[in-house]
């Protein structure tokens, strides 16, 4: 019977998945998008920030508590990806045997793990969450309401994805360097025919780059959006001893991948920056000769019908891209079958 | 090839559909209604063979009541033909009845006086026994009727006279027109008209014994 079930809901190629993100925004609110299939083409019908009960538990005792979400109805959709940015949630390059095709995810030491062959030669991409934690999302969602959990990955995993909706990486045929920026870190992803290659993770975020031009100014961080938007400083001399270090990590992996692939990567994407302090990086980098393209989830021209609300701030802007990545993953997957 | 990392925690035993249709709740849903639809079949079965039964009962004791009532209605009709039958014969007694009343008190009237009559008697063939048709595979009852559709009936005079004169006159009255409708002939039979002597009373007087055989009218059974 579970066998039968299993190969029941393995059968089922999902084209419209609702990605959904939490722990990225305050406890309440997830980020939440819907994509679709049609016709081989991606489509975004749906993007906001829902108020959801409810936060990911800490320990086994407050996994206990049951909580159960319904979705409003533009996000009713018959799958749903889960993507949990927790403290605990590991992402890590491992050298091991290969998985099969197929290997579901294991249950190890209490933690849950789940492994793909991802970049060559021979390396693994690892994501780990805590088995509470995991049994926790996948009750989230319950049984004969739209939707349900078809996968539940780390925001690391669902990040790395992040950059296929862009149109940018579509015309730069898949080889590029993507500087993913989070709250409090930025992953630096190279790909290569539009696999990662190469990962790398500072520990410098939209949090850090605001404290520390606030701290420069000597305003209170709240106030540093409205006196860059009315131009009444310029922060670019204390932006750019920030930043460098992590636009050199770019040349690096520029270099990396050229060595390697015999190919350098000719385009690079910035993902998860606030509107305001965009032209920023984007200043920096050109300084630094690393020519970057601002994406957003609004502006995705690879989908053919943005019906999405735009979100309020750049805090909830940010939050969706793990939310895409999530569900472009599940999307990339059934569409490989 | 896929393009996207899909690093997917959730087993693929914790998925669960969002189908309002679960197979979990279905599968024990159609089980339950395959084993009702079954056991309805089997009591509807049953139930037509309890019909079936009690209906081959009923038609067995209609059989029984019918064969019963059938018997009596072929005894019935056995009964009615050998009734029919004795009418019938009744019937033919009736027409072939021969009434001698008349005949009688006229030859009283014109018998000659010397005549003495000591015996008169028709003499009919004896009553024949004849099987009246019967049901099949019944024993036929006796019954009694005529032998032929026609019967000779005879008359025997016996008596005794002083003189032969007196015998020819009964058999000149016998022979008359007066009779002929009920006698045919009369004849002395030979050996018939024989002398006597009177021994009563010691007179030792001569008479004459005689028999008439008289022929009468047949009687017809019709």
């Amino acid at each position: 019977m579970a066998k039968a079930k299993t190969a029941l809901l393995k059968r089922r190629t999902p084209t419209d998945v609702v990605g959904l993100a939490l722990g990225h925004l305050p406890e309440g609110k997830v980020a939440a998008v819907r994509m679709q299939t049609k016709g081989g083409k991606r489509e975004l019908l749906a993007a906001a920030v829902i108020d959801l009960p409810g936060a990911l538990p800490s320990d086994w005792e407050s996994a206990r508590k049951a909580v159960t979400w319904s979705l409003p109805p533009p996000f009713q959709s018959p799958n749903a990806a889960l993507v949990a940015a927790t403290p605990e949630a590991v992402l890590r390059l491992t050298q091991r045997q290969a998985p099969a095709a197929d290997a579901q995810a294991q249950a190890v030491n209490g933690q849950r793990q789940a492994v793909k062959l991802a970049m060559p030669p021979d390396l693994c991409l690892e994501a780990t969450l805590p088995e509470y934690q995991v049994l926790w999302l996948s009750r989230l969602l319950p049984e004969g309401h739209q939707p349900t959990a078809c996968s539940i990955q780390v925001a690391q995993a669902a990040l790395l994805n992040a950059p296929l909706a862009s149109p940018e990486f579509e015309r730069a045929g898949g080889t590029a360097v993507a500087l993913i920026v989070e709250a409090q870190r930025t992953l630096l992803v190279a790909y290569q025919n539009s696999r990662p290659v190469l990962v790398r993770e500072q520990a410098l975020g939209n949090e850090t780059v605001t404290q520390a031009l606030a701290s420069g100014l000597g305003i209170e961080p709240a106030l540093l959006q409205s006196m860059i938007e009315e131009q009444l400083v310029d922060p670019l001399p204390l932006l750019e001893p920030v930043l460098q270090p992590l636009f050199r990590q770019i040349g690096l992996a520029v270099d990396y991948v050229a060595q390697r692939f015999e190919s350098a990567p000719t385009c690079g994407l910035l993902f998860g920056v606030p509107a305001h302090l965009a032209p920023l990086w984007l200043t920096v980098a050109e300084r630094t000769g690393s020519a970057l393209t601002l994406t957003a989830p609004a502006a995705l021209a690879g989908f053919a019908k943005p019906r999405a609300a735009a979100p309020a701030t750049a805090e909830e802007e940010a939050a969706l891209w793990p939310a895409i990545g999530g569900a472009l993953a599940v999307l990339e997957e059934a569409s490989d079958e | 090839m896929n393009k996207a990392i899909h690093l997917n925690l959730l087993r693929a035993e914790e998925r669960v559909s969002s189908s309002r249709v679960r197979l979990h709740v279905m599968a024990p849903v159609f089980a339950a209604v395959v084993v009702a639809g079954v056991a309805l079949w089997w009591a509807w079965l049953w139930t037509q063979t309890l019909m079936a039964q009690s209906q081959t009962r009923a038609a067995d004791d209609a059989i029984g009541q019918l064969q019963a009532a059938f018997k009596r209605a072929t005894d019935t009709t056995g009964r009615e033909q050998e009734l029919k039958q004795q009418l019938a014969q009744v019937e033919l007694y009736r027409h072939g009845a021969a009434r001698y009343g008349v005949f009688l008190r006229k030859l009283a009237e014109q018998m000659p006086a010397t005549i003495q009559l000591t015996a008169l008697e028709f003499v009919e063939p004896p009553p024949q026994v004849i099987a009246a048709p019967a049901p099949r595979g019944k024993k036929a009852p006796p019954s009694f009727g005529p032998s032929s559709p026609e019967e000779p009936v005879r008359l025997r005079l016996s008596g005794r006279t002083p003189d032969a004169a007196s015998l020819d006159k009964l058999l000149g009255v016998l022979r008359a027109p007066a009779f002929r409708e009920t006698i045919e002939t009369a004849t002395v039979p030979k050996g018939a008209f024989r002398q006597e002597q009177d021994a009563r009373g010691g007179s030792g007087q001569e008479f004459f014994r005689f028999d008439v055989e008289c022929t009468l009218k047949r009687r017809v059974f019709e």
